[in-house]
């Protein structure tokens, strides 16, 4: 079993209900997201449009993350899912260098290293990740990639627009996307004006962690 | 009219713009980091030029002897002491050990650092006990995991998928050189008073050799041979242009440009008191050097 991810950005309306399900479901500390929606405005008025990327763990096949950690806290499952221990991990940050999708990030409150697991912990109770429970649209499929027959094989065949963010990293990634852009998700591809959100002004995040 | 097209096709692209996302979480390893990489490059800088200087210079060996030890474990433990307080949480720092993950080149690394500095220790014993033969014959062993502690902190900038200009294959000959700038730089501070003008000279010269091949290697990477991708290219963007500018500058002129001159000008006017700013100079240019290295594959958005 490879348990695998999609998200059609064509259906995504940005409602981050996706969000606050994950922070919810894994107490997220304030400030961090595991999971979050990306808003990127393009165009000239009147002729504009914006794009929501949802944007977590890619589980990837050839994991940079559990290749560095020295203690191995970031570990593969069975499935598939790329894990973390959180009472092993020493708090390096290795595994936040090595991570080509910025999805590591260290919690203020336990001073160690945690990212997404596809609700693993819900998948072991024969759950859905609180995520795909929590969209309102269908837009999070989840599933084994390697049964051809499961419902996000049959997407991903379906749809010759599927994409993965940065292959030419060589991480195998098993999150997919459909119907994204570049400015959905190469990072690069956009503006990153600092000093203001449509909601918010941080727009950088004191390091946390101890120091 | 399929607007996102039309934005994908022309410079107005770049004005899609980011309304709404988590905040960035900017520098994760900073300066804590920079003191290792810099504590490393003398820690083990001194190893070498300190066994090639007893061996080219047997009448003063005891000076290197003595110097070796002593400066080695000294920035060693500099060197070890910031890498635990960058740990968030450094009293877990003994899982290294009991859970080693031996892909990682922060857990090899771990184990390869200690042994040096253990080798280094027994070194230190053994010149209080004036044991003369027994300190040979472990200078070699000693030697190996010097040279295993340079470079694997090449390795570990090798695994970070996420910064591509610390994963060249250069990397590896730039550790080896810091280290020969550093060692060369502080036997000659250290020996100021003590060594004579050939040694002095030959020291200079690693120095020098060191500095140009270091400079050789920055210049080729940023300008006649730079990365390609998109990622490494913003991140040469803020060394050369950007907010590092100022700070990359300022390391290649005082860390690189003035020792090499001041090396040059030492050894045609036979003149050797500039050689101790030499020194100086490139140890706080190598510092700044490594800073700018480390901080601006962190200031671009992963995702």
């Amino acid at each position: 079993m490879k348990l695998g991810f999609l998200v059609d950005l064509d259906l995504c309306m940005g409602c981050k209900g996706c969000e606050i399900a994950c922070k919810s479901e894994n107490n997220v500390p304030p400030s961090i997201w595991r999971l979050r929606v990306k808003y990127v405005d393009s165009g000239i008025f009147p002729d504009t449009k914006r794009a929501f990327t949802p944007m977590r763990c890619n589980h990837c096949d050839n994991a940079p993350c559990e290749r560095i950690c020295p203690v191995s806290a970031l570990h593969y499952l069975d499935n598939g899912i790329v894990n973390i221990d959180k009472e092993r991990c020493i708090g390096c940050a290795g595994c936040m260098m090595a991570c080509p999708y910025g999805a590591i990030y260290m919690d203020p409150e336990t001073n160690t290293a945690d990212k997404c697991t596809y609700c693993a912990h819900r998948i072991e109770g024969g759950l859905e990740p609180a995520c795909v429970v929590a969209c309102p649209v269908g837009a999070n499929l989840f599933g084994d990639i390697s049964d051809n027959r499961s419902k996000i094989s049959r997407y991903i065949m379906a749809h010759r627009d599927t994409r993965v963010r940065k292959p030419e990293k060589g991480t195998l990634p098993k999150h997919f996307y459909v119907g994204g852009g570049d400015i959905h998700l190469n990072p690069l591809a956009t503006t990153r004006n600092s000093g203001h959100g449509l909601f918010n002004n941080i727009s950088h995040l004191k390091h946390v962690g101890g120091h | 009219m399929n607007f996102e097209s039309l934005v994908l096709d022309l410079p107005i692209f770049k004005s899609a713009i980011v309304s709404l996302d988590v905040a960035f979480t900017g520098v994760i390893w900073g300066w804590f980091v920079t003191m290792n990489l810099w504590g490393k490059s003398i820690g083990t800088g001194v190893f070498f030029a300190g066994l090639y200087m007893m061996k080219k210079y047997p009448k003063n060996a005891s000076f290197y002897k003595a110097v070796i030890p002593i400066v080695g474990i000294t920035f060693i433990g500099i060197t070890l002491l910031f890498t635990a307080l960058d740990l968030h949480q450094m009293f877990r720092a003994w899982h290294m050990f009991i859970y080693p993950h031996f892909t990682s080149i922060i857990n090899l690394g771990s184990w390869v650092i200690n042994i040096y500095a253990g080798l280094l220790a027994i070194l230190l014993f053994l010149l209080f006990k004036q044991k003369d033969e027994a300190y040979d014959k472990l200078l070699w062993p000693t030697a190996i995991a010097a040279f295993f502690t340079t470079i694997y902190t090449a390795g570990l900038l090798a695994q970070c998928n996420a910064r591509e200009i610390w994963q060249g294959p250069t990397e590896v000959v730039q550790m080896l050189m810091a280290a020969g700038m550093a060692g060369s730089a502080v036997l000659l501070l250290i020996g100021n008073f003590s060594l004579n003008k050939d040694e002095k000279t030959s020291l200079s010269y690693v120095l020098g050799f060191a500095t140009l091949m270091s400079f050789t290697i920055y210049m080729s990477e940023l300008y006649l041979a730079p990365f390609k991708s998109e990622e490494a290219e913003w991140v040469i963007h803020y060394v050369l242009h950007g907010d590092l500018s100022t700070m990359f500058w300022a390391a290649m002129v005082i860390g690189y440009i003035l020792p090499m001159l001041l090396v040059v000008i030492c050894h045609k006017s036979s003149a050797q008191k500039g050689l101790t700013l030499a020194a100086l100079l490139s140890l706080i240019g190598l510092w700044m050097a490594k800073h700018v290295w480390l901080v601006a594959p962190q200031m671009i958005p992963l995702s």
